[in-house]
């Protein structure tokens, strides 16, 4: 229950993460209109063009009052930014008893109460990376296993259900694709793309770890298309793709996704490993994983904080699926299920 | 009348789970003679294979024997069950009280031999070397009559037939010369020829060893081959406790003419109807109130709903006293019942 | 059995020549000449020409289409040559070889020590079940479960290394290792391969123990272990020798499958460690575009997989008498 709520929460901080952190106003009137520069930490093309034309190169605060005097913004709750440092002068408004310093650089970006999680040796602040870093474990999580499902699924709801040859040759199939050492054919596959995305990342991610939800979704099939209502649906005339997905996926849905679960907590962790090893998304991009490649490097500076909260950050989301996947696992479970009794 | 060899008095079993505490044995009083073979009947869930696992003590956590007692009389002493150490309950398990089971396809172990399985039995209670207890294992396996035991006591489960399983667990029961052998279900999961031939097995044994059996079932069939008395469980509860041909002559309680009435039986016009019991059996979570039976008895007044009956005996003149039954008005369901007879 | 055997071996096989064939393709479609890198290298500031590049493009086999060369490759190691690595001008077999065992040592002492902890570990938590230290360790291991190993190697690393600086960071031996006695140098290497065995071993750990105590409570819930406890049988050798010896079944299955697993987990750690060991050897062939040591790497984990799986199958037959490959 708690690794579900924590879950949620995960999905809220990624979608809300530039109204928490970022240098980019939520909203601003700028010149009479409003805008959302906030948007640009989602895609930078969604950051109005304007502020480009006038100059902004990023610094809003500054800008914005240089610019237009009648100017008026919404910022975010904690101004720091995942992909640069910020500097003392960017910021107005602050009260004048609060000292504003440049972020420290090198191994001096202890936590502190401008940089809740420290600051990276280029002196980005840690916790703004951390939190847009959860946008990527989000998306790694879901888009993978979206497209790991996609396949598992269909491969395996056509082997079990039609049996037969074609069940001998999906299943061979499974088998050796099972065979492959994973992080092998990763690798291989990601040195094949010239500059690999995050994009590139999940799509790999997702075509290498079907197996074993095909495998699940397949005994489920074999079990669901003894059923009676099965037999009944084919007595009424319905077509094998209807009975397929109308009548036994539903009910091999449950089942399934517990391997679906388990297999969300091993993409972000895959995720994670990739651009640890430095074969993820490209570095100005804020992945957990990258934040620790970044500790690693400057391991004997001991900047304890490029490795603790990036780590956790990882451990924390990988326990929770793990949990969820788990509690699936009991609900599903007949065996389990009366084992609870 | 000689002592018995088991005496359990207001035995109380109970299971304390998540979603409360489940009464599966309420205030049960029975009594094992020595020699001979006590039925025990009901329903699936009405608390019979609880109150035999509570005398050899195998009542898994969340339940527990919450008070009562059970009396074991073993060569003169006395020893009570629901007390005795773990350590010490150990070892009247399998040399004095063994139980079969069930489900013999999955009773015994797959990973072992069945002699080694019987051996270990033998060897648990008494100090042979292991050539002995194998010889001993052999010798049981030829008692249960199965054929060329010599070479099958090397096999393992699996080779076995469902059949010869439940033979091979009556080897192992007995290896040890039990005083007691409790059979729950022995030949439920069987068909019906291979039935017939594990009861005829078990009676010949109990001539030749002597021991009691505790005997648990549903078949009403299975009672009338093999018990001596027999004790008639609803809803936790001992509803009915009679000799076996003074039960099936005379039976008293409503859920027990049930019983009988729901039995197909060859010569009936098929238009009649089987009678059945209506409604379902009471989840043990909520027993209804007074008579736990009242629900489904065709017979329930006002004081049914109220007022738990007390086992008793029925005050008629043709019932012997060794004949009990948990019912307020036993006495006028019989004459309503007698006088229906007579009208037709 | 023997049948059996025989036709499993002819479906690794087969698989085997899929999975080299896919791979081959792949890397071929790699970005970055192997012939273009190694002639920079060799050359800092001289110019190259066209023709060398042609030349070292021939050396190398790069000439051809992939499915050619891959024929070609096929056909060497049917002959017992593993080809050249561009980078290390040495039969791949000699530089896998002389790697292997550093990579060994470092996994086979963390299987065997998670296999002597996580038995008796999963036993005691069954014999305790819904207690309250049984609660708080399922919980622990769960943990550890979910800790990816990467992380825990760094926490390892800045806590016994850097900071305590108990342990050395990484690499395999110390610089004066080579003047240090017999006994100095096999304490060095204890100490360096120390926080590694522990970085390995732990998921491991918690995913063995784990495991043994899900079989172990489905076992202990089988009509069997009623019938051994209605013998009299006290409930330790209850658990020992009835439940363990059937729960056995499925975990010893699992030895032959994590195999691979563990030679996959070395890409990660041997280089968070600068453990000179396959795995670091895999990953720099990728960046330096080494085909056949890559391609010597694959078949090897390959085959390894395909091993493991048969070992799994064989040791089922060897401790479930149900089963028998006729």
């Amino acid at each position: 229950m708690v690794a579900l709520v924590t879950i949620v929460l995960l999905f809220l901080v990624a979608l809300c993460s530039p109204a928490i952190v970022g240098t980019k106003p939520i909203v601003c009137n700028y010149k009479g209109n409003l805008y959302f520069p906030c948007l640009g930490y989602f895609n930078p093309k969604w950051e109005n063009p304007i502020f480009i034309k006038d100059k902004f190169r990023g610094v809003y605060p500054r800008s914005l009052k240089q610019k237009d005097a009648e100017s008026w913004a919404v910022w975010p709750l904690v101004y720091q930014d995942p992909y640069r440092r910020v500097k003392a002068d960017e910021w107005h408004g602050v009260p004048s008893s609060r000292e504003m310093l440049d972020n420290p650089v090198q191994n001096h970006g202890k936590p502190s109460a401008h940089n809740f999680f420290g600051t990276t040796p280029y002196g980005v602040d840690v916790f703004a990376g951390m939190v847009h870093g959860t946008r990527i474990a989000v998306l790694v999580g879901f888009v993978s296993m979206g497209i790991a499902s996609f396949i598992g699924i269909t491969i395996g709801a056509l082997a079990g259900y039609f049996r037969g040859w074609i069940d001998v040759v999906l299943s061979r199939l499974i088998e050796v694709v099972m065979c492959i050492p994973t992080l092998v054919l990763i690798l291989a596959l990601i040195s094949v793309i010239a500059e690999p995305t995050v994009w590139h990342l999940m799509a790999i991610i997702g075509v290498t770890s079907w197996t074993s939800i095909a495998r699940l979704t397949r005994a489920e099939f074999l079990k669901l298309r003894e059923m009676d209502y099965v037999a009944a649906a084919r007595a009424l005339g319905a077509s094998h793709v209807r009975i397929i997905f109308i009548h036994v996926l539903r009910n091999a849905l449950a089942p399934v996704l517990v391997p679906i679960s388990f297999g969300v907590a091993a993409a972000i962790l895959i995720e994670s490993a990739l651009s640890f090893l430095g074969f993820g998304a490209p570095p100005p991009n804020p992945s957990w994983g990258n934040l620790l490649h970044l500790g690693q490097d400057h391991i004997l500076g001991k900047m304890w904080w490029l490795v603790l909260f990036p780590g956790l950050g990882i451990f924390l989301t990988v326990l929770c699926y793990n949990l969820v996947g788990e509690g699936l696992q009991e609900a599903t479970d007949p065996r389990l299920r009366q084992a609870g009794k | 009348m000689t002592e018995p060899l088991v005496e359990i008095k207001n035995l109380r079993t109970h299971f304390f789970t998540d979603e409360g505490v489940v009464k599966a044995v309420e205030d049960v009083s029975l009594t094992i003679p020595r020699g001979k073979t006590l039925g025990l009947v009901g329903e699936s869930g009405c608390g019979k294979s609880v109150t035999a696992l509570s005398i050899i003590r195998l009542i898994s956590p969340p339940g527990k024997i919450v008070s009562g007692s059970i009396a074991f009389y073993d060569d003169g002493r006395k020893i009570e069950l629901t007390t005795l150490p773990e350590a010490e309950m150990r070892k009247m398990r399998g040399s004095r009280i063994a139980m079969i089971f069930q489900e013999p396809m999955t009773s015994l172990n797959p990973v072992f031999t069945v002699g080694s399985q019987i051996a270990e039995a033998v060897r648990l209670h008494h100090r042979v070397s292991s050539r002995e207890a194998w010889d001993r294992a052999v010798e049981m396996l030829h008692k249960v009559r199965i054929p060329d035991a010599q070479r099958r006591a090397s096999e393992y489960p699996h080779h076995f037939s469902g059949g010869m399983r439940q033979r091979v667990m009556i080897a192992m029961a007995l290896s040890c010369n039990p005083k007691l052998l409790i059979a729950d279900e022995p030949s439920t999961a069987l068909d019906v020829t291979i039935q017939a031939q594990v009861l005829d097995l078990l009676r010949d044994l109990q001539t030749e060893f002597g021991m009691s059996i505790l005997i648990i079932t549903h078949d009403l069939g299975v009672i009338a081959e093999m018990a001596d008395d027999v004790c008639v469980m609803y809803a936790s509860k001992v509803v009915e406790y009679a000799p076996v041909v003074e039960l099936f002559t005379n039976p008293l309680h409503p859920y027990t003419r049930g019983l009988f009435a729901s039995r197909p039986e060859p010569g009936k016009p098929k238009d009649q109807k089987l009678r059945t019991i209506p409604g379902v059996v009471p989840s043990p979570l909520r027993f209804p109130s007074g008579c736990k039976f009242h629900p489904r008895c065709a017979y329930a007044q006002e004081r049914c709903k109220k007022e738990e009956p007390v086992l008793r005996r029925p005050n008629l003149s043709q019932i012997p006293p060794s004949h009990v039954v948990h019912c307020h008005f036993a006495e006028q369901i019989e004459e309503q019942e007698e006088a229906a007879v007579k009208s037709v | 059995m023997l049948q059996y055997l025989v036709r499993r071996m002819l479906w690794g096989l087969l698989t085997l020549l899929l999975i080299t064939f896919v791979i081959y393709g792949l890397i071929r479609f790699m970005p970055g000449d192997p012939a273009l890198l190694k002639l920079y290298q060799e050359s800092s500031d001289k110019k190259i020409t066209a023709e060398q590049i042609e030349q070292q493009r021939k050396m190398y086999g790069l000439d051809q289409p992939f499915y050619i060369a891959y024929v070609k490759w096929l056909g060497d190691v049917l002959t017992g040559n593993l080809q050249t690595s561009f980078a290390y001008k040495a039969p791949v077999s000699s530089v896998i070889g002389e790697r292997i065992g550093r990579t060994l040592m470092l996994t086979i002492n963390s299987l065997i020590l998670e296999y002597l902890l996580a038995i008796p570990l999963g036993l005691y938590f069954t014999a305790r079940s819904s207690r309250l230290d049984e609660r708080s360790g399922s919980m622990l291991l769960f943990m550890l479960y979910s800790l990816p190993s990467f992380c825990g190697a760094l926490f390892l690393q800045l806590w016994f290394a850097v900071y305590l600086e108990w342990l050395p960071l990484h690499g395999m031996q110390s610089d004066n290792y080579e003047q240090l006695s017999t006994l100095g140098k096999t304490w060095d290497l204890f100490k360096h391969a120390l926080l590694p065995v522990a970085a390995f071993t732990y998921g491991g750990l918690a995913y063995y123990s784990r495991f043994l105590k899900a079989t172990m409570n489905e076992t202990v819930r089988q009509d069997y272990i009623r019938t051994a406890r209605a013998k009299g049988i006290g409930p330790l050798k209850v658990l020992c020798w009835h439940a363990f010896r059937n729960s056995l079944i499925p975990l010893v299955t699992q030895i032959g499958l994590t195999l691979p697993a563990l030679l996959s987990g070395a890409i990660i750690l041997e280089r968070i460690f600068s453990w000179p060991g396959i795995g670091t050897l895999f990953f720099q062939s990728i960046l330096e575009r080494d085909y056949p040591i890559i391609m010597g790497l694959v078949l090897m984990f390959s085959i390894l997989t395909l091993l493991g799986q048969l070992l799994a199958d064989v040791l089922y037959a060897f401790v479930d008498p149900r089963v028998s490959y006729k």
